[in-house]
């Protein structure tokens, strides 16, 4: 130190001390009359001290006295030490954590129940909720259970170049209070920031890898599974890469479809599906119809014609009997009924020339005659 | 007596003040540097120890700089990147990294924000390296995983040894076409949606028309069949006496085919008069 040792080197000062009063004596010889009266002074005050410690802690002894009696600093100062003290309690719920820091350090993670630590200083207590499942919406926002497409959010380009929107949801909790606490900044959400969590930047990110190494028919179609189960392998490979803490419990695809711009068209090819199917169906049962008129004409056509051949069998049977009776009575029967239903004209054209006849005329009277004739 | 109170008060205060400015303590996450009038002393706590606690400084002439020593975010918002075959992709990103080297970190960038800051535009040359290189069919789908990678890697390298950090991790969140070109996306996968549902109707028709032309195909072939069974009944039938078949099937036409009013011209000496005649000659 410079003033303990500094005859030497010092040109100008000559041996002074630091405070300019005596030589190698720093404190000595003290100016002014203060310092020396502060001992006695002191000792009184530390006496007067203990004198009212007493009082204050003596049973009895009136600390609400007011006259001129000094106020119980001692019993405050116990009660503050109380109050700090007590302020180290702290209760658990079920599902809940607490990890302790003991100045600063890592010290022990707390259950359910109600514990206590050091007070402030000394140690430091965080609480987390490790059981409770959280979730990520993303792509869409819920306001009173109805959901709000998010588009900067929800559409992702697929690997065939299309544009798909999804809408997921990421269902996760703590698997490791300690590395939560203390390895990821805004490992979740922080809603007064409107900081996005680690977890959500992850879970989108890989989300939309995994889309990009898709194609769009796949993807809302029968991948979807895939996708899902795609998204929470990359997406807890990243966390446990991070020392997050996190566990990724699910992840839900709540919506792949084509984007509302584009909606109706892929629509249209599942009415187009519907409309095939209709136009078959139709084809389908018209050929029911067609078959089975078919059916019924061959069997009408056989039957009627094994009905004619029998009657025809009979007669001819009949026939050979009498073939000449049996001939012109066939003849005339037939004649007498075609003749009654006829316009009979009776011509005979051995005159040569042949006649002319108002044919028309005779058709056009005819109704009426049969009229008549019934 | 008052005064020396006031005396005694002064003195507890200043010694809690002294002892306040000689601790510090240094949380499990985070670290810290000890500087000697600004001149770097030592680091506590860096990434990969464990050496969180209760530390002693000289008061008045150390001062402490406390850092996170946590995986911190920084997050990069949408930036036009032009790939190799020269279509502009709008890519954005996350990058996850710590401080590593506080004392660099605190010679190059002071703050964390100003830390992050610096960090951001080493990753926007980084990315624009690493995209530049690849086609946009290998951003969007094939090889995300592999670019995310070298950019990580590649930041480690320059921005590690400049900045005093470690990127954990770069994750590029989007890859995606401009807003104007989204529109032409759209329009394609309408036209593509209208190619497969046209062909799909076109696809009903045909089969329709197959399924009508086969019912017909097994109708005619039904109908053929009875024609045949009639035809081979009457030849059965008829074929004993082809003379009074003809004969008699002559009279059931007669039969059914003049309608009523059908004008006959008949000559007086028909087969039918035969007996008029006979008479009238006697």
């Amino acid at each position: 130190m410079p003033w303990n040792d500094q005859s030497g080197g010092q040109s100008g000062g000559g041996g002074q001390g630091p405070w300019g009063s005596g030589p190698r004596k720093p404190w000595g010889q003290p100016p002014r009359q203060p310092p020396g009266n502060q001992n006695p002074d002191l000792d009184e005050m530390l006496r007067r001290f203990r004198d009212r410690m007493g009082m204050g802690g003596g049973p009895g002894s009136g600390a609400g006295g007011r006259s001129g009696r000094p106020f119980p600093w001692p019993l405050l100062a116990v009660v503050l030490f109380g109050g700090w003290l007590l302020s180290g309690l702290y209760t658990v719920d079920e599902g809940e954590r607490v990890v302790v820091m003991r100045l600063g350090d890592y010290n022990r993670t707390t259950g359910p129940g109600i514990h206590w630590r050091m007070p402030s200083p000394f140690e430091a207590s965080q609480k987390v909720n490790v059981t409770g499942q959280r979730t990520d919406e993303i792509g869409f926002t819920t306001i009173n259970r109805q959901t709000r497409d998010n588009p900067d959010e929800s559409l992702m380009i697929t690997g065939d170049r299309n544009i798909v929107e999804i809408h997921f949801r990421v269902v996760y909790n703590i698997k490791d209070v300690e590395n939560f606490v203390f390895n990821v900044r805004n490992p979740v959400n922080n809603p007064n920031t409107q900081e996005l969590g680690a977890v959500r930047q992850v879970a989108e990110s890989a989300m939309r890898e995994v889309i990009g190494q898709r194609n769009l028919e796949q993807i809302i179609t029968t991948d979807r599974a895939a996708v899902e189960q795609s998204v929470e392998e990359l997406t807890q490979a990243t966390l446990d890469d991070y020392a997050a803490g996190v566990q990724v419990l699910q992840v839900e695809l709540l919506r792949a479809a084509a984007p509302s711009a584009v909606i109706e068209a892929f629509n249209d090819v599942v009415n187009a599906g519907q409309d095939a199917e209709t136009l078959t169906n139709n084809a389908q049962r018209d050929t029911a119809r067609i078959v089975n008129e078919a059916e019924a004409y061959r069997e009408q056509v056989v039957r009627e014609a094994t009905g004619e051949a029998e009657r025809f069998t009979a007669i001819y049977n009949e026939y050979r009997q009498a073939p000449q009776v049996t001939r012109d009575r066939l003849y005339l029967e037939t004649m007498e009924r075609v003749y009654q239903r006829g316009n009979l004209i009776i011509l005979d054209q051995r005159g040569g020339a042949v006649p002319y006849l108002p044919l028309d005329g005779m058709v056009r009277r005819s109704p009426q005659t049969q009229e008549g004739a019934r | 007596m008052q005064r020396n109170f006031f005396i005694i008060a002064g003195a507890i205060l200043l010694a809690l003040i002294v002892i306040g400015q000689s601790m510090f303590i240094v949380r499990q996450d985070r670290q810290a540097i000890v500087l000697r009038f600004g001149e770097y002393v030592r680091v506590i706590n860096p990434p990969g120890t464990d050496q969180p606690g209760l530390y002693f400084k000289t008061p008045f002439v150390e001062t402490v700089i406390i850092y996170d020593r946590r995986n911190l975010g920084l997050t990069l918002g949408g930036q036009a990147y032009v790939a190799s075959d020269q279509e502009r992709l709008i890519v954005d990103a996350i990058v996850r990294w710590q401080i590593a080297d506080a004392r660099r970190f605190y010679q190059s960038a002071f703050t964390e924000q100003g830390g992050a800051d610096r960090l951001e535009v080493f990753t926007e040359a980084a990315m624009r390296r690493a995209l530049g290189g690849a086609s946009s069919n290998e951003i969007i789908s094939g090889r995300r995983a592999e670019l995310m990678q070298n950019i990580e890697n590649d930041l480690n390298r320059s921005a590690a040894t400049e900045l005093g950090v470690r990127v954990v991790d770069v994750r590029i969140r989007q890859a995606d076409l401009p807003d104007e070109t989204r529109e032409r996306v759209y329009e394609r996968m309408r036209s593509e949606r209208q190619q497969v549902a046209g062909r799909i109707r076109a696809e009903g028709e045909r089969d329709a028309a197959i399924i009508r032309a086969t019912a017909n195909e097994q109708a005619a072939r039904l109908r053929g069949e009875g024609d045949g069974q009639r035809a081979r009944i009457f030849a059965q039938a008829y074929g004993r006496d082809a003379e009074f078949a003809a004969f008699y099937r002559s009279m059931r036409a007669y039969d059914t085919a003049l309608d009523q009013g059908t004008p006959i011209v008949v000559p007086p000496d028909s087969d039918f008069f035969r007996y008029m005649q006979r008479r009238r000659a006697q």
